[in-house]
């Protein structure tokens, strides 16, 4: 111990290093929203492609229903309002995410484009639910389309995220060994 | 003399209230949609859970003729009693504001008109319901309109499932496709969904708003059986008609709309028209549940006069209570918050608080001085144990779970 007195550190110090920690914070909190690795961030790809194809599995079953006359125009047209608003929200998701590596970032590219397709569909989906009796089959088709072009993505991207996983892991245990 | 239909309202009323509002409706989809009846298990154990805790606060309200958290707040002192309700309060209002939004959501299947306009009318509706209608009339009225939500049960068969499929389904696990932490934390947010806090502060203050007498402990134990079951098994209806018709299609449920998918599929416009009904009734029916145990343990805890048996004028600020979280919930709601997001986060939150509810109930149905001669007996201690521990654990776990697994993915 020493005789010197104890001294407070001046206020303005102790505000610098409270801001500083919050920046801190605020900045380790940021890269959760697009994920840390190229492997997480084709991961959140895969989820709003997932997203994507439930869109437009529920338009496709909403349209069916209507067509047969299973369900009522207002509440086939809110079932797919709502899977509007699902693609709409899984191409914003997309395209909002940032992936380091070109590859991977391309592989994003075609997924965004796929998802980005899909929600024409939805959208003519409800147009058609707002006309007068017409056959679905043009409506129907377009989905299927969609929902093919969403499965051919997702498979390109679940290939890549494997890939990236595999990097990943090399570059771990080189860093190990 | 009322009959025997009537006088299980309450429980009707609570567990359709309990086990089918907003959140439940979407969960049990959901769940339905990505594990099958795996998860139904959960559901089976909150049943018991939400069973053997309302009992004991329903017997509490009859024996002594007070509301358990008035006894609560006496036998524990304010302290304790004061943690209780800031958690079971903050809980109720979220479920109150996700209430008010899935009556929007429900009238919007019916009118195609956009949820956020049908806000200010449920929530103007509510408040009406509150201030002019009796007890025992909105009781008999939401329990029993709720009872349309049976047709998820007839869907079912309608459907015509693999019964084989289907019960395998009740023995998985993990399915392949998901992990075992999300399918752990769908199982918390279950299990919080069926023992939320405000049914068992809803079911013993109805208790005494309905003038319960120990001679009503018959009453309270068949409202506990009939009910709380009831509500048990339509739940795990939803999640099958979803594991019939939506698994199948990988539709990943994130909307209330989607439930009428397998249902329009299984009965046609007449079962779509009677389940919209259903989820009106049951929406409604929780929204003035959980305004009223607002009202409730905000009252019971400091002392205001309170009830619906009272006029208006003679409990004002129970009803002014119940007016501002309504209020809340429509601010709330206008930010343009998605209502099913709201009780999905209630339902974990909910998880986090039992505890804290459930123990001063098991300690105050175990005083001899408020329930004389009925106090537990060794069966519903240990049944009673069993479930704190159990609600420790959930508690725990949720909000890891929540964080590791952004919510269920």
């Amino acid at each position: 111990m020493t005789n010197r007195p104890h001294r407070q550190p001046p206020p303005s110090r102790v505000a610098l290093a409270l801001v500083l920690a919050l920046a801190g914070a605020l900045a380790g909190c940021g890269p959760a929203a697009t994920r840390a690795d190229d492997a997480g961030a084709l991961a959140s790809v895969s989820d709003h492609l997932d997203d994507a194809s439930s869109a437009v599995a529920t338009a496709e079953l909403a349209v069916r229903a209507r067509a047969a006359g299973r369900l009522q125009a207002v509440t086939a047209d809110a079932t797919v309002g709502d899977a509007v608003e699902a693609a709409t929200g899984a191409v914003h998701g997309i395209g909002t995410l940032v992936i380091a590596a070109e590859e991977a970032d391309g592989v994003r590219g075609e997924a965004l484009s796929a998802a980005s397709a899909a929600v024409g569909p939805v959208a003519a989906a409800r147009t058609w639910l707002g006309q007068p009796p017409s056959p679905a089959d043009d409506v129907l088709r377009a989905l299927d389309d969609a929902a093919s072009g969403l499965d051919d993505a997702s498979g390109a991207v679940e290939q890549a995220e494997a890939r990236a996983r595999a990097q990943t892991e090399a570059s771990a245990e080189r860093a190990a060994s | 003399m009322k009959s025997r239909l009537l006088t299980v309202a309450l429980g009707v009323l609570t567990a359709i209230g309990g086990f089918l509002d907003a959140g439940d409706l979407v969960t049990n989809a959901v769940v339905g949609s990505r594990f099958g009846l795996s998860l139904a298990w959960v559901v089976a154990v909150g049943v018991l859970g939400i069973c053997v805790f309302a009992h004991m606060s329903g017997k509490v309200a009859a024996v002594s003729g007070r509301a358990t958290f008035e006894i609560i707040r006496e036998r524990l002192g304010p302290r304790t009693a004061g943690l209780n309700l800031v958690a079971s309060l903050a809980v109720t209002v979220l479920t109150l504001i996700a209430e008010v939004g899935g009556i929007a959501l429900a009238l919007q299947l019916a009118s195609s008109v956009d949820h956020r306009l049908w806000v200010p009318v449920a929530a103007l509706a509510v408040w009406l319901v509150l201030w002019r209608v009796k007890f025992n009339v909105m009781e008999n009225v939401t329990g029993l309109l709720g009872l349309a939500l049976v047709g998820f049960a007839v869907a079912v068969f309608l459907l015509g499932p693999d019964w084989g499929d289907l019960g395998a389904q009740l023995l998985q696990q993990v399915p392949v496709q998901e992990s075992a932490a999300v399918y752990w934390y769908f199982a918390v947010a279950l299990f919080g969904a069926a023992m939320t806090p405000y049914e068992v502060f809803f079911f013993s203050s109805g208790g005494v708003e309905d003038g319960w007498t120990p001679r009503d402990l018959a009453t309270s134990r068949l409202n506990v059986l009939v009910g709380f079951p009831l509500g048990g098994l339509l739940s795990i209806a939803i999640a099958a008609c979803a594991a019939i018709v939506l698994l199948p299609a990988r539709i990943r449920v994130d909307s209330m709309s989607q439930l009428i998918l397998p249902i329009s599929e299984a009965g046609g416009t007449l079962l779509v028209a009677v389940i919209i009904v259903g989820l009106v009734a049951a929406t409604f029916g929780a929204a003035l549940e959980t305004a009223l145990s607002t009202g409730y343990t905000l009252s019971q805890y400091l002392g205001w006069s309170w009830g619906k048996f009272r006029r208006p004028a003679q409990a004002p600020r129970f009803h002014l209570a119940m007016i501002l979280a309504l209020v809340v919930a429509v601010g709330v709601l206008m930010t343009n918050v998605d209502p099913i997001a709201v009780t999905e986060y209630s339902v974990v939150f909910s998880a986090v608080a039992l505890p804290l509810t459930y123990l001063p109930i098991l300690v105050v149905a175990n005083d001899p001085e408020y329930m004389g001669e009925h106090v537990n007996g060794r069966a519903m201690n240990l049944l009673g144990t069993v479930y704190l521990v159990i609600l420790v654990v959930a508690a725990l776990a949720a909000i890891p779970l929540m964080i590791a697994t952004e919510a269920g993915g």
